[in-house]
């Protein structure tokens, strides 16, 4: 996965076919690239999804674990979270030291992760045991494999497929000389999932990456090199806007951004519907 | 993944009748940690380490070493392959050659390239081997087809022939005493490409062609380079091809007549083809399959019988529907 490289030739083909709606590969210009989800990947994590990118390099593992905190030893302001993302694989197979950019760029995957759960979580009181005391705090351990553009929406989906896939212990609250406590139930058949309300705000990434005035989905990393500009946003299940940025230090005309914004929220619903479908499956095989 | 076994998947592709035979005869296929002979009376070569006794030491995968000369040496003394892929034997020397790994390249390969830095009176390439390649200004055809020495000028205007992330293709022309390629552009069917898009695969998917310039039946050119990257684009107008001969004399003609095609507006039908033919060779890479021309247009043809769109081959879900048929 080096740094990719585009010359005067190739990027005037990839232009030239977002304008005229066929790219690289057949795809008109908001059309996704086909994955495959896989989830309990790993078996000692409380959650893990492998997603990848059909016929690409692109490959992302995700996986949670879960540990029970005692609010009071926490932090004023703490979160209820802890991210980290692992491009070493990626990095080592940059060919020159001096470009491995993904340093960077995991220390920016970071923070638009930390960005989605933050959305999810809120103040933390939906991962609360014993309300104001324990709580569950999660683990995102994010691997990414291998890549080819738009890594920032692989990776959001991912982590909602890994918390999708989690589950915790039977808790039970009760009373001791020392306040409120909870039992566990060590049973893996009574094990839960996360509260529905989490996933309900629980948001994914969706990016469009403008190339001569066009906005294209999914974009491959020659895509992305030749994009002046990316529009991103949060988006969750509901198809409310969580949050919106725009980087790679271009411009969005404000005249088309709710037409952006709306083709967004079209596709996060498509793949809703693609992660819903992988996990009902995935439940049912259970 | 193993592509040529005998021994290993039952489902190896299929070659020529003749081709086959004679590799199933004479292959033998190892994985890493097979052993491949014991005792002495062997050199060790490439893709081997020796074992010796039960707390032997392994040594590193060097170059090839005299290990025991004696015929009937130390019977505990094993050569292991360290890589998968095929063992070849000449004389006393034994290695393994393996089935994936890095373009090795040999003299008179087409290959297509990439400019990584411009020199002191070369270029530096990305072929995807283990170094770079070199391009050299007097390997090249000056603009107009003069036949002169380079100049103190040439080098100061290197940039106006390939700069930093272009595109050729070219042919190897000698290996230097470090390995690295010196590769040439001198026909006028090398030089800078333009106007389409690369599609890389592992080098061992694409064998030697009677013919690396193709023009596909689709309406797509294709170059297969044998490191891997084959470059599509939209095919030309019919008459050059034929008269090769003929206009390596008139490079003005050729030049004009790259222009033109870099600047060309392709048209959806036209993108739509390359993006057959694009994700076809994906398509065949995936499972292993050779890419060559055939096998391409076996693919391409098989996915208009389907009814399949462009973007619609590389579904997870077809891909036995669109390659069952094909054999290469």
């Amino acid at each position: 996965a080096a740094m990719p490289h585009v010359s005067r030739g190739e990027r005037r083909f990839i232009e030239e076919g977002v304008r005229q709606n066929v790219r690289y590969d057949g795809r008109a210009v908001l059309d996704l690239r086909h994955l495959i989800v896989q989830n309990g990947v790993i078996e000692f994590c409380n959650g893990s999804t492998l997603v990848e990118r059909v016929h690409t390099s692109a490959k992302v593992l995700v996986g949670v674990k879960v540990e029970a905190v005692d609010l009071r030893d926490e932090s004023e302001g703490s979160e209820l979270f802890d991210v980290t993302i692992d491009c070493t694989s990626v990095e080592a197979g940059e060919e020159d030291p001096s470009q491995r950019r993904f340093r960077d760029f995991s220390r920016r995957l970071e923070a638009l992760v930390e960005e989605q759960l933050r959305e999810a979580v809120g103040d933390g009181s939906i991962l609360h045991v014993v309300p104001n005391r324990f709580a569950w705090s999660l683990a995102v351990d994010v691997i990414v494999l291998g890549t080819d553009g738009n890594m920032s929406d692989l990776v959001s989906l991912a982590v909602f497929g890994a918390l999708a896939d989690t589950v915790l212990p039977k808790s039970e609250q009760i009373e001791t000389e020392d306040g409120p406590d909870f039992t566990i139930d060590t049973e893996v058949s009574t094990a839960q999932a996360l509260p529905a309300a989490l996933f309900d705000r629980l948001p994914i990434r969706v990016s469009l990456f403008k190339l001569c005035d066009t906005m294209v989905a999914d974009a491959c990393e020659k895509e992305e090199e030749c994009a002046t500009a990316c529009l991103s946003a949060l988006v969750n299940r509901n198809g409310e806007l969580c949050s919106t940025h725009i980087d790679k230090g271009g411009a969005v005309p404000l005249t088309s951004l709710h037409g952006h914004l709306s083709n967004v929220c079209q596709i996060a619903s498509e793949l809703f519907k693609l992660l819903s479908s992988e996990f009902s499956a995935a439940n049912s095989a259970r | 993944r193993c592509c040529a076994s005998a021994r290993a998947c039952g489902g190896a592709m299929a070659f020529e009748e003749e081709e086959v035979a004679a590799a199933l005869a004479s292959a033998l296929v190892v994985l890493p940690g097979e052993e491949i002979a014991r005792g002495g009376g062997f050199l060790r070569g490439h893709g081997t380490y020796v074992e010796s006794g039960p707390a032997g030491d392994s040594d590193d995968d060097d170059d090839a070493a005299p290990v025991a000369d004696e015929e009937g040496g130390d019977p505990s003394v094993r050569l292991v392959a360290s890589v998968a892929g095929v063992v070849l034997r000449v004389n006393r020397l034994i290695s393994v050659r393996p089935v994936q790994s890095r373009y090795g390249g040999d003299v008179g390969d087409v290959v297509v390239g990439r400019i990584v830095s411009v020199g002191n009176k070369q270029w530096h390439v990305d072929l995807g081997a283990r170094q770079l390649g070199t391009l050299m200004l007097g390997s090249i055809n000056l603009p107009g087809g003069a036949l002169r020495r380079r100049t103190l000028e040439d080098q100061l205007q290197m940039r106006t022939l390939f700069v930093e992330n272009d595109l050729l293709s070219a042919e190897v022309s000698s290996f230097y005493q470090h390995g690295g390629m010196a590769i040439h552009t001198r026909s006028m069917r090398y030089g800078k490409l333009a106007n389409g898009q690369l599609v890389t695969v592992s080098p061992s998917l694409i064998k030697r062609l009677s013919q690396h310039f193709v023009s596909l039946p689709c309406g797509v050119d294709a170059i297969f380079g044998l490191n891997g990257r084959i470059w599509l684009t939209v095919a030309r107008s019919g008459e050059e091809a034929g008269d090769h001969v003929e206009r390596s004399r008139m490079t003005d003609e050729m030049e004009l007549e790259n222009r033109l095609h870099a600047e060309r507006v392709i048209s959806p039908e036209s993108r739509e083809a390359i993006a057959r033919v694009r994700n076809a060779i994906l398509a065949l890479a995936a499972t292993g399959r050779l890419v060559n021309p055939v096998a391409v247009m076996a693919v391409v043809t098989r996915s208009e019988e389907l009814g399949l769109a462009a973007k619609a081959m590389l579904a997870p879900d077809v891909s036995d529907a669109l390659l069952g048929p094909v054999s290469t």
